[in-house]
C-alpha cells in the first residue's frame, strides 16, 4: 500500500507542480466567466433606457400612474407631447426612442400608432404596454390595479413539490445538475492528458522496465489512478470554489438569476453519485488505452470519443423531452457513458425515479470496477511492448487463457 | 513548387486517412442527420406530425383542470371558457386525489396573499415534464377578469390593449441597413422574426467557423510538432526549404477545413429542414451570393492567421505535452471572437459597438464579421476595410512566422516560452 501511495503522490506532485497546470486550472472557469460576462454585456446593450414619448388624444394619462417595473431593470420615462411635431422634433433630436399616439376613438378600434427609427428596446416595449395597462385601469384600487398590470407569476411545481420551475425559467439551482454533468465532461477532457501519459510517458522513455522491478502492475496502476483522481479532484474543488464565490458577486452585484437558488440537494447529490463512477469509468479506459497504444499522441484521440459518447444525449434529447418517462429515457438512463447526461437533463424538468438513479449508480461502479480490471491487465501484458500495439482482442484473449 | 505540391498532397492523404478527422468532419454530421431523420421518420410512420387541424373546434381542446384559490378571489369563470373545464377544490388534499385518478390534468394553487405577491402554482403529475406550459393563460385570464369583477370588456381591454398597432418607420441613415419586413426571411438574419433557423445562421456560422479554426490550426499545430518530436524533420529539412514546407501544409489543411466547414454547413441546413414546420426554411429564401464569397474571403483570411500562429508556436514547441500554453495563446483572441460571434445574434445585439469593432479587428473580423454580414446587410465600405486589415495583418504575421520556420529553430531543443515567441513574432528574428 505504501508503494501505492508513493507512486499517487509522484503522479500528483508531477502534474500539478508545473506553470502548465495552472493554465488547466483556471481555462475552464475563464471561459465560463468570459461566456457569462459576455451574455450579461450584450443583453445589458439590448436594454435602452431612453424615455418615450406619447400623445394622447384619449385622455388615458390624464393623471398618469408610473408602470409598475421590477427591482432588476431601470425604469423608462414616458413623456406626454401635445402635438407630433414636438414628439417629432423629440426623435430627430434622439431625445427619445420612439413614441405612441393613442388616437381620440381608442376605446372603440383600439388601435394605436407608434413612430421610430430603430425600433424601441424590449425593456422600453414591455414598460410601455404595463403604463398603458395601469392607466386604462386607473379607476380601480391601486392594488387590484397594480396586480392587474404586474401580471401573474406562475411557477410550475412536481406533484411531490420536489421540483419548481418559475415562470421565468429554470433557476441556477435548478440548472445545477447540468452544470455537474458538464463540469465532469470538462475534466475528462481536461485530465485526458495526465490520463494517456499516465504510463505511456514512462514507456515513451523506457523507465518502465526499471519500475516494474520494484513494483506490481495492479499496485502501479491502482497509484496512478489514484493520482490522477486526486488531480481531477483538485480541480473540480477549485472550479466549485470559484463557482461559489461567483454567484457570491453574483448576488451582491443583485444580478436576478442568482438571487433565488433552490437548489435541490437531493439531485445534486444523485448527479455526483453518478458522475464520481463514470468518471472512474473513463479514467480507468483511457489509462487502458495509454497502456496499449505505442505513443501519446496516439491516445490522446480516444478522450474525445468518450466525450462524444456522453454528449449522445444530447443530441437525441428531442426523443425524451416531451416524455422523460419513455423507454428511451430510461434506457439512456441506466446505460453507462449515457447515464450522466440523460438524468442530469431529465431532473431539469422531471423527477427521476430512485430506483433508477440507485441502478445507474450500481451500473456506473460494476463498469468501473470492470475497467480498473481492465486497465491493470491491459498494462500487464502491454508494459513492456515497444513499436507493437496490443489489440483488444489479445486482451481477452489473454484472460480467456488466464495469462 | 513541386515540392509544395507534394507536401499538400501528403497532407491531404494524412488528413483523410485520420479517424478522429473522419469522426469530426463527416461522421458526427451524418449521425446527426440520421438520428434526426430516423425520428422524423417514425413520427411520419406513426402519425405523429405537425399537420394542420381540419376545422377550428380540433383546434385546440382545453384540457381539465382544477384549482385550490386561497385567496377567495375567484368567484366566476369566465364565460367564454368552456364549462366544467375548470374545477374548483377546498383543499390541496382533495386536487391531489382528483389528480391521482385522472379526474383533472392538472390543477393550480392560488395563495392568500396572491393579490400582494403575484405567485401561484401551476401543479404537475409526476410524469409531466415541468418545462411543459401547459394551458397557463386558461388562469391569468380567469384571474384577471375575477380582479377586474367579472367586467368582460375591461379584462378584455387589459388583456389585449391594442388590437392594432400601427408601425411607422422613420428613414435615417441609422435605420438604413434594416431589411424591409416583407424580405426579411428571404435571407439569412436577425430580421426574420418567424423562423428560428434563419434568425440563428448568424450564430452558426461564427461556431462552425470557430470550430473549423480551432481544429484546423491545431491539425498543422501537431502535424509540425509531431514530426519535430520524431525527427523526421530533420530528415524532410535536407530535402525542402522550412517556408515550401510551411506552405505546402498550411495549404493542405486549409483545403481539409474548408472541407469539413462545407459538410458541416449543409448537415445544420438539413438537420433544421428536418427539424420541424418552425425551423424549416422558407421558398424564397436564398443564402445571397456576397454572403458566400465574404464568408471565402474571411474563412482564408482568418485561417491564415491562425495556421501561421500555431504554425509558428508549433516550430518553437520541442514536446508536443507542452504545447498547452503555446495553443492557448495563439487561440486566445479567436475565443473572444466566437463568444461575442455567437452571443450578439442571440442577444439581439449584433450591430452594438463592441460587434462593430470586434468585425474591424483581424484577429477576431474572421468569425465578427461573417456573422454580421449574415446577419444583416453591412456596408460595403465596412466589409472591404476589414477584408484590407485581415490581408495586411495576414502578410506581417506571416511574414513573422516564415522567420519562426528556420532550421535553427525547428531543430532547436530549447523549451517554448512566450518570451521567445513574441520577440521572433514582432521582430522577426
Amino acid at each position: 500500500m505504501k508503494k501505492v501511495w508513493r507512486v499517487a503522490l509522484y503522479e500528483y506532485k508531477r502534474n500539478v507542480f508545473k506553470k502548465s497546470f495552472l493554465l488547466t486550472l483556471l481555462s475552464i472557469p475563464l471561459m465560463v466567466a468570459f461566456g457569462v460576462g459576455s451574455g450579461f454585456v450584450m443583453t445589458s446593450l439590448q436594454d435602452n433606457d431612453l424615455p418615450v414619448g406619447y400623445i394622447d388624444r384619449a385622455q388615458i394619462f390624464d393623471k398618469a400612474i408610473p408602470a409598475p417595473v421590477s427591482e432588476s431593470e431601470e425604469p423608462v420615462d414616458f413623456i406626454p407631447f401635445q402635438s407630433e411635431d414636438e414628439a417629432r422634433a423629440a426623435l430627430d433630436g434622439k431625445e427619445i426612442q420612439a413614441y405612441y399616439i393613442i388616437p381620440a376613438d381608442y376605446f372603440e378600434t383600439r388601435i394605436i400608432e407608434i413612430v421610430y427609427t430603430k425600433k424601441p428596446a424590449e425593456n422600453a416595449n414591455r414598460q410601455w404596454w404595463d403604463f398603458l395597462q395601469i392607466n386604462l385601469l386607473s379607476d380601480q384600487p391601486t392594488e387590484i390595479a397594480y396586480r392587474t398590470a404586474a401580471g401573474t407569476d406562475i411557477t410550475v411545481r412536481s406533484q411531490d413539490g420536489k421540483r419548481t420551475i418559475a415562470d421565468s425559467g429554470p433557476t441556477f439551482g435548478n440548472m445545477m445538475p447540468l452544470f455537474i454533468s458538464l463540469a465532469f465532461l470538462a475534466l475528462i477532457l481536461m485530465s485526458s492528458g495526465f490520463l494517456m501519459g499516465a504510463v505511456a510517458e514512462e514507456k515513451e522513455n523506457r523507465t518502465m522496465e526499471i519500475v516494474v522491478t520494484s513494483i506490481s502492475p495492479l499496485e502501479l496502476i491502482a497509484g496512478k489512478l489514484l493520482g490522477v483522481v486526486a488531480i481531477g479532484l483538485t480541480l473540480l474543488v477549485t472550479w466549485t470554489l470559484i463557482v461559489v464565490l461567483g454567484v457570491f458577486a453574483a448576488r451582491l452585484m443583485g444580478i436576478g438569476w442568482f438571487q433565488e437558488l433552490g437548489m435541490d440537494w437531493g439531485v445534486v447529490l444523485t448527479t455526483v453519485a453518478i458522475a464520481t463512477p463514470a468518471y472512474v469509468l473513463v479514467a480507468a479506459l483511457m489509462i487502458a488505452i495509454g497502456t496499449m497504444v505505442t505513443t501519446t499522441q496516439e491516445g490522446q484521440s480516444f478522450s474525445s470519443i468518450f466525450v462524444i459518447f456522453h454528449m449522445v444525449p444530447m443530441y437525441i434529447a428531442i426523443g425524451f423531452v416531451n416524455n422523460p418517462a419513455n423507454s428511451l429515457a430510461v434506457t439512456l438512463s441506466l446505460l453507462p457513458f449515457t447515464s450522466l447526461m440523460t438524468v442530469a437533463m431529465r431532473n431539469l424538468f422531471y423527477s427521476v425515479p430512485t430506483w433508477q438513479v440507485v441502478v445507474s449508480v450500481v451500473v456506473q461502479t460494476v463498469s468501473a470496477l470492470g475497467a480498473i480490471w481492465l486497465a491493470s491487465r491491459a498494462f500487464r501484458l502491454g508494459m513492456l511492448r515497444y513499436g507493437q500495439r496490443l489489440q483488444w482482442r489479445n486482451l481477452f484473449q489473454a484472460g480467456q487463457s488466464g495469462e | 513548387m513541386k515540392k509544395t505540391l507534394l507536401v499538400i498532397r501528403q497532407e491531404l492523404i494524412n488528413t483523410f486517412s485520420r479517424p478522429s478527422y473522419l469522426v469530426v468532419a463527416i461522421g458526427i454530421p451524418l449521425l446527426s442527420v440520421l438520428i434526426l431523420g430516423g425520428i422524423k421518420l417514425i413520427k411520419a410512420r406513426t402519425g405523429d406530425q405537425d399537420t394542420a387541424p381540419a376545422t377550428p373546434a380540433e383546434e385546440w381542446q382545453m384540457e381539465v383542470e382544477g384549482y385550490v384559490d386561497q385567496s377567495g378571489l375567484i368567484q366566476i369563470i369566465p364565460e367564454d371558457l368552456p364549462e366544467g373545464h375548470l374545477i374548483p377544490y377546498a383543499t390541496e388534499t382533495q386536487a391531489q386525489e382528483a389528480l391521482a385518478s385522472g379526474e383533472i390534468s392538472a390543477y393550480y394553487i392560488i395563495p392568500a396573499d396572491y393579490v400582494e405577491d403575484g405567485e401561484i402554482f401551476y401543479v404537475f403529475p409526476e410524469t409531466r415534464p415541468l418545462i411543459d406550459d401547459g394551458q397557463k393563460w386558461v388562469m391569468r385570464w380567469t384571474l384577471l377578469f375575477n380582479l377586474l369583477g367579472g367586467d368582460l370588456d375591461a379584462a378584455e381591454r387589459i388583456w389585449n390593449p391594442a388590437y392594432e398597432l400601427k408601425e411607422q418607420v422613420i428613414s435615417t441613415s441609422a435605420a438604413q441597413g434594416d431589411a424591409p419586413d416583407r424580405d426579411a426571411c428571404s435571407r439569412p438574419g436577425a430580421a426574420c422574426e418567424s423562423n428560428d433557423l434563419i434568425r440563428y445562421i448568424p450564430s452558426i456560422m461564427a461556431a462552425l467557423f470557430f470550430v473549423s479554426f480551432m481544429s484546423s490550426s491545431t491539425m498543422l499545430f501537431s502535424s509540425i510538432g509531431i514530426e519535430k518530436e520524431n525527427r523526421t524533420l530533420e530528415v524532410l529539412l535536407l530535402s525542402i526549404n522550412p517556408r515550401q514546407l510551411l506552405a505546402g501544409k498550411t495549404i493542405g489543411l486549409a483545403t481539409s477545413g474548408l472541407f469539413q466547414t462545407t459538410v458541416w454547413l449543409g448537415a445544420v441546413f438539413t438537420i433544421f429542414n428536418l427539424g420541424g414546420s418552425t425551423l424549416n426554411l422558407p421558398e424564397n429564401f436564398s443564402f445571397p451570393a456576397d454572403i458566400v464569397f465574404w464568408s471565402l474571403v474571411f474563412f482564408l483570411g482568418g485561417y491564415g492567421i491562425y495556421a501561421s500562429l500555431m504554425a509558428g508556436a508549433g516550430a518553437l514547441v520541442p514536446k508536443m505535452k507542452d504545447a498547452g500554453a503555446a495553443n492557448f495563446i495563439a487561440m486566445s483572441p479567436l475565443l473572444l471572437g466566437y463568444m461575442v460571434g455567437i452571443m450578439a445574434p442571440l442577444a439581439d445585439s449584433a450591430e452594438a459597438a463592441l460587434p462593430i469593432f470586434l468585425s474591424f479587428f483581424p484577429l477576431t473580423s474572421p468569425i465578427v464579421m461573417v456573422m454580421r454580414v449574415t446577419n444583416t446587410i453591412v456596408p460595403l465600405w465596412e466589409i472591404m476595410l476589414s477584408a484590407v486589415l485581415l490581408l495586411a495583418t495576414n502578410i506581417l504575421i506571416n511574414r513573422a512566422t516564415a522567420s519562426m520556420f528556420q532550421a535553427q529553430n525547428l531543430l532547436s531543443g530549447q523549451p517554448f516560452s512566450l518570451k521567445r515567441y513574441f520577440k521572433i513574432l514582432f521582430s522577426g528574428s
